[in-house]
């Protein structure tokens, strides 16, 4: 735990990797074997620049000639170039030279050699030559960044495209510094990252980098920050405030908490590493070595701003004792930070909000847009239900899907069945007898978490456990949690059968195999024979099918905004390795020692790795790739850089997932795999900036710009017309036409024809149908949807594409009618006598009618008391529901009868008993459907709109009161047709028209100031059914 | 109708002996008559409502209309947040003005049936919410009916909206014979127009224009009251169909 130990593991596992290449291959002559890559472009992608010498691309549609004149001009070139730079190590020999695909050449170097090239100018690179192997560590290879002519094969500015000259903004949970993907520095002979001593790797940071490092616990600026890691920063002011109790594996500073299985850290490190970990770092995951890891962008630097810590809470699930947590307010602040600080992209693999553009992060991040910082966030981990989360248009939002490696081991059951699974496991296990944790539960465990295996507290019974594999079931604790608790009781090894969320590779504590769901109920049922065995192979390297979409993996559509597609894109986010923080010890006692040695400065913890799966792993590929793309295009915008990424994104394969939660829809892939090679060259991108963005949050977050903002941007008729790279139409009322417009990237004028999307149940027509434009030129086009047979309310999927015979621009289309009348679901008034217009949306043609009820005033109850006590909405839904009055909770038993248009039930400051009383409000119907609302303080409102008739429950709650007894009177509302009032009109065109609009007007007069009106009105189609209803809420 | 006919009829006895030329701005403030306009400000077909000694009567374009279906109404260009909460108004006129709506005319005549001249207005297109609007998103038609019940027609371009999507009033000019020509009463009505440059009439219900600062000027000349009483009873019957057009 010590430096020097650090030092030595590095270089044992170093030495053992180049004596086996040397033993295999040369004399020991000193030299070693690297390609050196010349900056100039080889010719199949040198587009003109030299003096003299023309452009070799192949044309449009042309294979790359290498005889032609031109190319030989511009080979010669290259040759005279290739041997100045040789000639300048004169005594190196040559082994090959590259022109085509890769400008540069193989030799024979010597240290002092390599040194000598990196710092020639014409030199973009050299590389240490070495035998190829399986990757394991392999999202780079995965997603053709290392193949011929790969991103990383390219230059620009002068540089390869890695990252150069970039910084990545990692709002997370810390940075362990000890990690070699951080390190400045690397080996003057291998290239591998070191610590200290060796060749400095990088240059200061980038001039327009103001930021800097932060001391803490644990973290010494001078120590640990470098050239590499050029950020580090804490925010806990939020945490700190919600009173919780910092665990023990926390340091109050920029390093990232404890690791291992006892604690939380290792997610800041994931993250960062996988952005832009150096490259060439050996990784090893439990002891195992895996191979040689890098970030997506490895060039690029690292700023760090730690948000998520860990405290004590002892009903966690995993057996840790703690739990970890990101408070929005230090979130906030770290984001604010990072744009001041001028990061280029920011990564932020942490949860959000599923409904709301809103929300202080997002709104964080439409500023972090504007401000040209790219942001990818995280889908979340909820799949595959539909609860993806990040629905900001203006950030770019991942999915997480498998890549090819695969981790496996066999089961071979003692009737000779075999089943393959996800496994790290080392030690195989022969003939050993096996058995149900759901059989070994102890006397007081429940059934159902011994199927679970849970640790703490503990319910495998070891009589029945000891020496024996057991079956445990994936779900609810951690599954390190269940192969420690088969330990704990004297189990041999473990067979995890999955929940549907997709098989996990990795370090247990017993000898595991993770099985999916259909193996695992054959498993299960073998299980239960007569003396049953299993053998557990050790992990064999393979290739599986991929991608896939993740189960675990959130799916769409959009919760907030049914007009905006999220996720966006899908990236590796299964079995990825990355740094980690480190355990410190094997209980908590050692690893609380370490801990604090870190936190004194005694001790200098070792790197480690491990494997993570999660829409946190993928979002960091993305946000890597980001500025790779923002290299190679600087003035690309982060909606420009979501285009291209989108745009050129490829189809999943099919994760046999059912229904909505199918992996190949959109709502789980987005627009599809990212794939940066065809990302850097999208032809045309959609972009959209500070105005598209106000227009969009006039129409949706009214209150989060200002009406200077709405007054220059306008405001966005309609969601669907945001210039996103997908389109998406949560209701079409007969047809819609949807707005685009495109840019040109290309270098070169370009004429683009479009494919129009084929949707069940809809026509399509694209105009106009083709387009030429110039580079840096825009063409605006409309997409008419026109519904033709689709059935209400379902979804049908499609993709719009555009293409010049080189590029092609790729858009999901996806799209469902709504109900036959769309109006606005409520208008309000403050006037004694007024009137309203609106647009309502209609999909037939005829004679639309109305009913209508109103205006009728507020109806208050008398004064009703209760006391204070917390229920969330899901506890009084329950208390609602049983229908009994409690101490804190009044339930009024209310009838709503046939034909009324609108009910509502409020409470208001004025009318509760104490100032600062919190109440909260549900209206619940006999059929279990709920309305709540939860404000702090007590303006509370629910409605409904034509509600079904019935007996209904309205529950008042009093969440919290500095008093012991609080009153209140309750405000309600039930309208109907036979409340007549307030002049109270409703007027409608004489025709309305399919796919058409029209304008309604609403008037009342003879108002009373300081009464409370409510009416509303019901539109209702040539069959007189009310398709809609808009509620008007006059209050004078 | 039948009211107007029985207002021009008691207007006709005892107004004819004004007889003085005189330039008049219908501007929709100050004192507007609203006894034959139940619902206003909101204006039904078979609305009637009087301004500056102009009446105004409002006319659905449907085959088939009912009294009170909408087709205008009087707003407030200082108060656009409330009665245009929910359709796209011009945002420059914070003044009272007419809107035209669901693809509604209006007629307008002195209520002393003097025959006028029609010199200009202020006119922008109303756009439904959620409309992505051409550069030239509606034409208003103004259609003279002289004396002799013959008929000419002028139309006006509104303009489009800004980058930003609002829209504004703007000045319009009669020209050549519609500005010295002599009406017994004007429609006006308009068009809406897609994006390839098509306009269409009463089909649509999108054709919607707010007006305001009528510049008519009455001539009267007691000699054509008799004539024009015989007019009226033709009017009923040509006023919707003679409008159908599409340009």
């Amino acid at each position: 735990m010590i430096k020097t130990k650090l030092a030595a593991k590095v270089a044992a596992l170093a030495a053992a990797v180049l004596a086996s290449g040397l033993a295999m291959s040369a004399p020991n002559d000193g030299r070693k074997t690297y390609i050196v890559q010349l900056t100039d472009e080889p010719a199949v992608t040198y587009q003109g620049g030299v003096a003299g010498l023309a452009a070799t691309r192949a044309a449009a549609g042309r294979k790359f000639e290498f005889q032609r004149s031109e190319v030989q001009a511009y080979v010669g070139h290259l040759r005279r170039q290739q041997s100045e730079v040789a000639s300048s190590v004169g005594r190196a020999p040559v082994l090959a030279t590259y022109h085509a695909v890769f400008n540069g050449f193989s030799a024979r170097l010597t240290p002092a050699e390599v040194a000598s090239l990196r710092a020639n100018n014409k030199v973009a690179n050299v590389f240490v030559d070495e035998a190829r192997q399986m990757d394991t560590v392999s999202t780079p290879r995965f997603l053709g960044l290392t193949a011929p002519g790969g991103l990383w094969s390219q230059t620009a500015g002068g540089s390869l495209v890695k990252g150069e000259g970039m910084v990545i903004g990692v709002v997370d949970g810390g940075i362990w510094p000890e990690g070699p993907s951080f390190f400045d520095r690397v080996d003057s002979e291998t290239g591998a990252p070191i610590m200290t001593g060796g060749t400095l790797a990088y240059g200061p940071a980038p001039a327009t980098f103001k930021g800097g490092c932060q001391a803490g616990e644990g973290f010494t600026p001078a120590l640990h920050c470098n050239n590499k890691l050029i950020g580090a920063k804490f925010y806990n002011a939020g945490f700190l405030a919600s009173g919780r109790v910092k665990n023990w594996s926390e340091f109050y500073s920029p390093r990232d908490s404890m690791g291992g299985n006892l604690a939380h850290g290792g997610h800041g490190d994931h993250t960062a590493s996988t952005v832009a970990g150096n490259s060439g770092v050996q990784a090893t995951v439990n002891g195992i070595p895996m191979g040689a890891q890098s970030g997506m962008a490895p060039r690029a630097r690292v700023a760090a701003y730690k948000v998520c810590w860990t405290f004590d809470d002892a009903t966690a699930t995993d057996g840790r004792g703690s739990r970890n947590a990101c408070f929005n307010s230090d979130s906030v602040s770290a984001i604010d930070d990072a744009v001041k600080d001028g990061v280029d992209a920011i990564n932020y693999s942490i949860s959000g909000s599923q409904t709301s553009s809103a929300d202080p992060v997002e709104q964080a991040f439409y500023r972090a847009a504007l401000a040209n910082v790219f942001v990818a966030a995280s889908a979340g981990n909820s799949g595959p239900a539909n609860q993806v989360a990040h629905i900001s248009p203006w950030l770019t939002t991942v999915g997480a899907s498998t890549h090819d490696r695969a981790l496996t081991a066999t089961v071979t059951l003692g009737n000779a069945a075999v089943y393959t699974g996800a496994s790290l496991n080392l030690t195989p296990l022969v003939g050993t007898a096996v058995v149900l944790a759901t059989d070994a539960a102890l006397a007081n465990a429940s059934a159902a978490n011994a199927n679970l295996c849970f640790s703490t507290p503990a319910t495998l019974d070891p009589a029945k456990v000891a020496g024996k594999i057991v079956v445990c079931t994936r779900g609810t604790n951690a599954r390190t949690d269940k192969s420690a608790a088969v330990k704990a009781a004297g189990g041999v090894g473990m067979i995890l059968v999955d929940n549907g969320a997709g098989l996990v590779a990795e370090a247990h504590s017993v000898p595991t195999v993770h099985v999916n769901v259909a193996d695992g109920a054959a498993i299960k049922v073998y299980a239960v024979t007569a003396g049953p065995t299993a053998s557990l192979s050790a992990f064999v390297l393979g290739f599986a099918p991929a991608p896939k979409m993740a189960g675990f993996s959130s799916r769409g559509p959009n919760l907030g905004d049914s007009n905006i597609l999220k996720p966006d894109v899908t990236a590796p986010g299964v079995d990825v390795i990355a740094a980690v923080s480190s355990a410190g010890g094997t209980t908590v006692a050692e690893a609380t020692a370490s801990r604090n040695a870190i936190a004194a400065g005694t001790l200098v913890p070792l790197p480690d790795w491990s494997s993570y799966q999660g829409t946190s792993m993928s979002s960091p590929h993305v946000a890597g790739i980001s500025l790779l793309l923002k290299q190679a295009h600087p003035l690309w915008s982060p909606a420009a850089i979501k285009s291209a990424l989108m745009t050129t994104a490829f189809t999943t394969l099919n994760d046999g997932q059912p229904g909505a939660a199918n992996g190949l829809l959109p709502w789980a892939q987005g627009a599809g795999h990212i794939d940066p090679n065809k990302a850097t060259d999208p032809g045309l991108v959609y972009d959209a900036g500070k105005l598209d963005y106000d227009a969009y949050q006039c129409k949706v977050n009214r209150s989060s710009v200002t009406a200077a903002d709405c007054a220059a941007s306008g405001t966005l008729a309609e969601t669907y017309n945001l210039n996103q790279p997908s389109i998406t139409v949560g209701a079409v009322v007969g047809s819609v036409t949807v707005t685009r417009t495109v840019t040109n990237v290309g270098s070169t004028t370009a004429t683009y024809s479009a494919t129009a999307p084929v949707l069940t149940g809809f026509t399509a027509v694209v105009t106009p149908a083709s387009f030429t434009l110039a580079p840096g030129a825009k063409q605006t086009f409309t997409v008419k949807l026109t519904a033709a047979g689709a059935v209400e309310n379902v979804w049908s999927f499609g993709a719009l594409t555009w293409t010049d015979g080189i590029h092609v621009v790729r858009s999901p289309v996806q799209m469902r009618t709504g109900k036959a009348i769309v109006a606005p679901a409520e208008m309000t008034g403050t006037t004694v006598s007024g009137s309203r217009l609106f647009t309502v949306k209609t999909g037939f043609a005829g004679r639309m009618t109305s009913i209508k009820g109103g205006l009728k005033d507020v109806t208050m109850s008398g004064p009703m008391s209760l006391s204070p006590g917390a229920e969330s909405q899901a506890t009084l839904k329950t208390v609602c529901a049983a229908g009994v009055d409690k101490a804190n909770v009044k339930v009024v038993n209310v009838t709503i009868p046939a034909g009324t248009v609108v009910a509502k039930f409020a409470l208001r400051d004025a009318d509760v008993g104490t100032a600062g009383d919190d109440y909260d409000v549900m209206l619940l119907s006999s059929s279990g459907s709920s309305v709540y609302s939860g404000n702090d303080g007590s303006n509370e409102s629910v409605q409904i709109a034509s509600p079904a008739e019935g007996n209904y429950k309205v529950c008042v709650v009093l969440y919290g009161s500095s008093a012991e007894r609080s009153t209140f009177k309750l405000s309600s509302w039930i309208v109907t047709p036979a409340d007549v009032f307030g002049n109270f009109n409703v007027m409608l065109p004489s025709q309305v028209y399919a796919g058409g609009t029209a304008t309604v007007g609403m008037g009342w007069s003879g108002l009373t100031p300081g009464n409370r009106y409510l009416g509303a009105a019901q539109f209702l189609d040539l069959n007189g059914v009310p398709q809609a209803t808009t509620v008007l809420s006059v209050n004078p | 109708m039948k009211l107007r006919a029985l207002k021009t009829f008691v207007a006709a006895a005892t107004l004819m002996a004004a007889g003085v030329s005189h330039a008049t701005i219908v501007d929709f403030e100050g004192v507007i008559e609203t006894t034959s306009a139940g619902f206003f400000p909101l204006l039904g077909h078979n609305d009637e409502i009087v301004n500056k000694g102009f009446y105004i009567d409002a006319l659905s374009s449907s085959d088939t209309p009912n009294n009170g279906d909408l087709v205008g109404a009087i707003l407030n260009g200082s108060d656009l947040a409330g009665s245009c909460a929910g359709i796209v108004c011009p945002s420059n006129n914070a003044t009272t003005f007419l809107a035209g709506l669901n693809d509604g005319l209006f007629m307008i005549g002195s209520t002393d049936n003097a025959l006028f001249q029609f010199a200009g207005f202020d006119a922008s297109f109303i756009g439904a919410q959620g409309a992505i609007l051409p550069s030239v998103p509606g034409l208003v038609r103004l259609q003279g009916i002289k004396a002799d019940n013959t008929s000419i027609t002028q139309t006006f371009n509104l303009g489009g909206p800004s980058s930003t999507g609002a829209l504004s009033f703007k000045n319009f000019a009669t020209t050549g014979a519609f500005s010295t020509t002599l009406f017994q009463y004007v429609y006006f009505f308009g068009f809406a127009c897609d994006m390839g440059g098509s306009c269409s009439a009463f089909s649509s219900d999108q054709a919607q224009f707010a007006i305001d600062n009528i510049n008519v000027t009455a001539v009267p000349e007691p000699s054509t009251w008799a004539l024009m009483l015989g007019g009226l009873v033709a009017a009923a019957s040509f006023r919707r169909r003679s409008a159908k057009a599409t340009s």
